[in-house]
Order: structure tokens, then sequence, then C-alpha cells
């Protein structure tokens, strides 16, 4: 049905991505360095996020300004006053927001727009892993020809710390999912905003607990090494959090507040 | 304010689902094989895409047996031997099995403790094949206990050739080994420089293997190069020789006829397929047969690269054609295996391999 969008995202997305990655891989191959491929997962991890950091900051700026206007005493009042009619509340909100230059989406849309770039990340370390034929198959349609030393490089050594990057977890390797399962819960409990509305905290409750138990479950099933993509891409999330609105929900009492603020 | 709660959770809940479909059903090709099917007399043998191996009557596709009847084997990519009534055939679950070949009953199981990609060859009473172990096995035909094996530095994916006391067989390692059929111990070995995917060709004290994007012709006896051939992208398929002319695919669609003494080209342009040409190239009175990622069957005047006929499917076209009787069997990755009039390209009759039921009317046209 999407078939039209292959080109482009082929073009655009993917086979740039997964290009660099390879390239990443065979420059640490050619100075012999132990454990490549899952090094060039973390560098290249890392080089994504940065790219995708203006995205990410924005949101971040635009969840902060939202929460902000949301301690105001102003708006308390309006949710006292206007408790009884919920249609009048939502008019009010949206002139409030409009008047503080708040979108109230803002927060969701530019953390949406890495989401591609994180999906042809992810399709780029299954490829370049080839656990399967058709995956090999795949890769070797997708490389540069221009570039002979990366299809020279093919096949990646999947072999990380003792662990099986194109592997999935077992005995030992366990210790992955539960990695990815922490890593998702902190750091989707730093980004969760408190709620006043009991519902919506009900809901945010939820969510703190379905993510990080839903992505740590298919991760069981995964390749190590695309566990080893979220589990860094979870880290340096929490870093990035940490240095916009400090630990957030996730320690609430030592949340530190921000220099500019008074 | 809840309103607005509830559409950002909404927003990230859509998010989060949507990221956890396009992960798991985007992140990578399905693994289904590309068993090529096997005819012997009156049968047809061929692993499924539903990882099953089946046996046909060759005059109307009506399944005499297959195996196992209460699970499946994973993918199979390896196209079944078939010698002295047994039918051999490795799956992505490790193991290489020993059938009946008339009633699909299990004679032996061998675990190579690895998937099994490389198709089997059968010679002199030895069975030899490579798997994911980074080996290269020679068993018992008979009884499947264990000759010798040799160990290359990587995956073993193609299919070895054995071709009088020597077996030449590929690794991912980038290696072509030439091993004492009798012993496994080394002759030599030649670096391609890049994975070999591809069953070795040999033909008149020649070995001939792709290696990325080109093609090597090596003197069979030492492994010294005698000359290479620079394709225009990766070529996976298997050279095929018939008459001092080889003829191969490449994955930008590119299908070349070389001189095998030389490498020169034969036809006066290469033949150009919609997409990449993966299959193995069957020749059969002077036409070439080969499938491709474009969903096509395709048969080509093997005189002047000319097209004779192009039939369409339902997806990519990976396996092999085979041949019989004025007959092609040709498997796609719509599940379907087709039998085609090698002549007019017109089917014959197709059957769907994940359930092993007749297709009435085929799919597809022929231009």
């Amino acid at each position: 049905m999407l078939d039209f969008l292959t080109p482009f995202w082929n073009n655009f997305i993917f086979n740039p991505m997964v290009n660099v990655l390879m390239w990443i891989y065979a420059m640490l191959t050619q100075v012999s360095l132990p454990g490549a491929f899952g090094i060039a997962i973390i560098l290249f991890t890392i080089l994504v996020r940065v790219i995708t950091h203006p995205f990410y900051a924005q949101s971040q700026k635009a969840m902060k300004k939202q929460q902000e206007l949301m301690k105001s005493k102003e708006w308390a009042d309006m949710q006292k006053k206007y408790a009884k009619d919920r249609e009048k509340l939502a008019q009010e909100q949206m002139k409030m927001y409009q008047a503080a230059g708040v979108n109230p989406l803002g927060g969701c849309l530019p953390a949406l727009i890495p989401w591609p770039i994180m999906i042809g990340l992810y399709q780029s370390i299954t490829y370049a892993m080839g656990a399967q034929p058709e995956q090999l198959l795949e890769l070797a349609k997708h490389l540069y020809s221009f570039l002979p030393e990366l299809a020279a490089a093919v096949p990646v050594n999947s072999s990380f710390l003792g662990l099986n990057l194109a592997g999935v977890p077992d005995g030992f390797g366990y210790i992955i999912p539960a990695l990815v399962l922490a890593t998702t819960w902190i750091q989707q409990k730093m980004m969760t905003m408190p709620a006043a509305d009991p519902q919506a905290q009900q809901m945010n409750q939820s969510m703190q607990l379905m993510m990080p138990l839903f992505i740590g479950y298919i991760s069981l099933s995964f390749p190590i090494g695309l566990s080893l993509y979220w589990i860094v891409f979870n880290i340096i999330g929490i870093i990035q959090q940490y240095m916009t609105s400090g630990w957030g929900n996730l320690f609430p009492a030592r949340a530190p507040v921000s220099k500019g603020k008074k | 304010m809840t309103t607005l709660k509830s559409t950002r959770s909404a927003l990230t809940l859509f998010a989060i689902l949507a990221t956890a479909f396009l992960l798991m059903g985007c992140g990578a090709p399905p693994a289904t094989g590309w068993s090529s099917a096997r005819v012997v007399d009156q049968s047809i043998f061929i692993g499924t895409t539903s990882g099953k191996v089946i046996a046909l009557n060759i005059a109307d596709g009506t399944v005499k047996w297959q195996f196992p009847t209460d699970r499946v084997l994973g993918s199979i990519y390896a196209t079944p031997a078939v010698v002295n009534g047994i039918v051999y055939v490795g799956a992505f679950d490790h193991k290489l099995y020993a059938l009946d070949a008339a009633t699909g009953a299990q004679k032996w199981v061998f675990d190579a403790t690895a998937p099994i990609v490389s198709s089997p060859v059968v010679g002199n009473g030895v069975l030899y094949f490579g798997a994911n172990s980074k080996k290269i096995y020679a068993l018992d035909a008979v009884t499947g206990a264990k000759k010798w094996e040799f160990a290359t530095n990587a995956e073993v994916w193609a299919d070895p050739t054995l071709a009088g006391d020597t077996l030449y067989a590929p690794s991912l390692d980038h290696r072509l080994y030439a091993l004492d059929a009798a012993t496994g111990a080394k002759k030599w070995e030649f670096n391609a420089g890049g994975i070999i995917v591809t069953k070795p060709a040999h033909a008149d004290e020649m070995v001939y293997i792709a290696g990325l994007a080109k093609v090597y012709a090596l003197d069979a006896a030492t492994g010294a190069k005698k000359w290479e051939f620079d394709a225009s992208n990766w070529v996976w398929t298997n050279p095929t020789i018939v008459n001092g002319v080889m003829y191969f695919g490449a994955l930008d669609g590119t299908v070349y006829a070389v001189d095998a003494k030389d490498g020169k080209l034969k036809w006066n342009a290469p033949f150009k397929a919609g997409d990449a040409v993966r299959s193995p190239i069957t020749i059969e009175n002077n036409i070439a047969y080969f499938g491709s990622d474009d969903f096509k069957i395709y048969a080509v005047d093997t005189a002047t690269g000319q097209s004779k006929w192009t039939r369409s499917t339902n997806a990519r076209v990976l396996a092999a054609p085979s041949i019989a009787n004025g007959v092609l069997y040709v498997k796609s990755h719509d599940h379907l295996l087709y039998a085609l009039d090698a002549v007019t390209g017109q089917a014959k009759w197709a059957l769907n391999t994940s359930d092993a039921k007749l297709v009435t009317p085929v799919p597809g046209s022929v231009k």
C-alpha cells in the first residue's frame, strides 16, 4: 500500500544510514578493534541522537513552557472556575495557551520527527547483522557501489563483550532485555509530567509501566544488537533529559530548579 | 486540560504502537527460504516457504508426501539432493535430514548445531554441505555418520561443488577452499575479497566463482587466477556453464553471457531484467531461464540475449528453475510452484506450497 514511499525511504533515510553504519564498522575493523560492530552500533546511535537533538530540545522546551503555565495561579483559578463546564474550560485553556505562546501539542510533534530516523537506524542494524540470508541479500542491494570497502567488510563479526549481537538473548545475555526495560522505564519516568487530573495521572502511570514492559518483552525475541542500540538510545535520552529538566519525575523532590528561574 | 492530556497521551500511545509495529514489520524482510525444485524421475522435491519438504507428482502437482507432518523445519534455503532413493535437505533448524524418497519417512538426521543454508551434494557415497557453524561437513550418505569436517572463518552458505576427488567449497570468509573429498585436507584456497554465496562451477580443468561484483576463473588444480570479469553489481547467481559459455546475473538485474575461456562478452549487450537477478540460471534447448526480484520469470535466447517470453508472478523469484520434459518448474515467493510450458511460458498448473493445494486459475500473465 505504501510502496510509492519505498524509493524515498531507501534513498534519503535507509541507504545513507546503513552505509554510514557499515562505514564506521569498516573503519573500526581496519584497526582490528575487537567487538567492532558493537562499538559501531554505539557510535552510530550517538551520531543519530546528536543529529536529532534539535528536535528533541525543541520538544523539551515546549513541554517545559507548558508545564510552567499549568503550575501558574491563573491556570489553577481557571480550573476551579470552570470545573463544571468542560467545554468552556477547554476554550479558556486554548485562550491561555495562545496568550502564553504555547502550542499544546508542541511537546509531541517535534518529538515524533526523529521516529522515522529511529526506524531507519533499527532497519540498518538488522540488515547489517545479516542473521537471515534475506537480510544479507537486501544489504547487498543497498550498499553504495562507489565505496567497495563496505561490501568487503561483510559479513560483520557480531561478537561483542562475549555476546553474539546477531543472536537472541540466552544465559548471561538476559541482562540485555533487563537493561532495555530498566533504561526505558527510567527515561519514561523522567519525561512524564505530573498531571493534576486523576484520570490523566492514571493514564501516565500505566504508560510508564506498559511501555518498558512491552519494549523489554519484545527485546527477548530480538537480536541482542538491536537491544544494544535501544539501551544506548535510552541512556543518551536520559542524559539529554537530565541536562534539560533534571531528574524530573524520577526523583521529584530533588529536581533542580532551572538556572534562569527566579 | 483533560482533553489535551488525553490527546497527548493518545498521540504518544499511537506513536509507540506504530513504532512497535514498524519495528516488528519493517525491520527485516521475512525469512522464507529460497529452496529450488529438484526433479527426479516422476517426482518433484522442494522445500516450501512454510518450512516443509514436499514431494509432488510431476504430471499434475498432486502431493505425494510432506515432511514433517506435525511441525515445520524453519526456513529452507537448500535445494534437496536426491540420490539412490534418499532425499537430503538441510534447514534453518540446524538439521540435515535424510528422507525416503518414496514415502518421506526420516532415515536419519544430522545436527550441524547451526542453521543450514547450503544445498548438499552427494558423490561416492558421501554427502557434503556447509552450515552457519562455519564448517563444511562430509557425512556417510547411508548412515549419516560424520566422516570429516573442515572449519572456515565464517558461515558457509554456498553449495559446494564436487569434481573428481576435489570438493570446491566457498565460505562467507571470502575464500574458496579446494578440499580433498576423501579426507577434508586443504589443497588450496583463493581469497575473492568479499563474501562468496554462489556455488562454484567446474568445467575443462577450471573452476569459476563469484565474489562481490567479480567473477573469477581459476585453475582447478592450483587455484591460480586465469582471468576475472567485472560485473556491474554483486553477483548472487551460481555461474552456469553450457557449451563453453558462462551465464550469471547481478543484483542490478543485468544478466551476462561470457566466454568461459577468456571472460569476453558473448552478447552484443547484456540482458537487463527489471530488478535483481538472484535466481540461478537454467539452460535448456538454447534458452536461459531465470527469475528476478521484479516478480518475473524470464526465458532468454542464449544465442542473442533477446527475450523469448516473460511471465509475471505475485512476488520475487529467488529459486532456480528446473526443467524436465519441456516443463519448467519454478517457485516464487508468492508461495506458488509454477509448472510452465518451457516454450511458451503458459501455465500448466500451480501449487500453493504453503497449504499443498493446487491453484486454479493460475495467476500471472505471459508476454
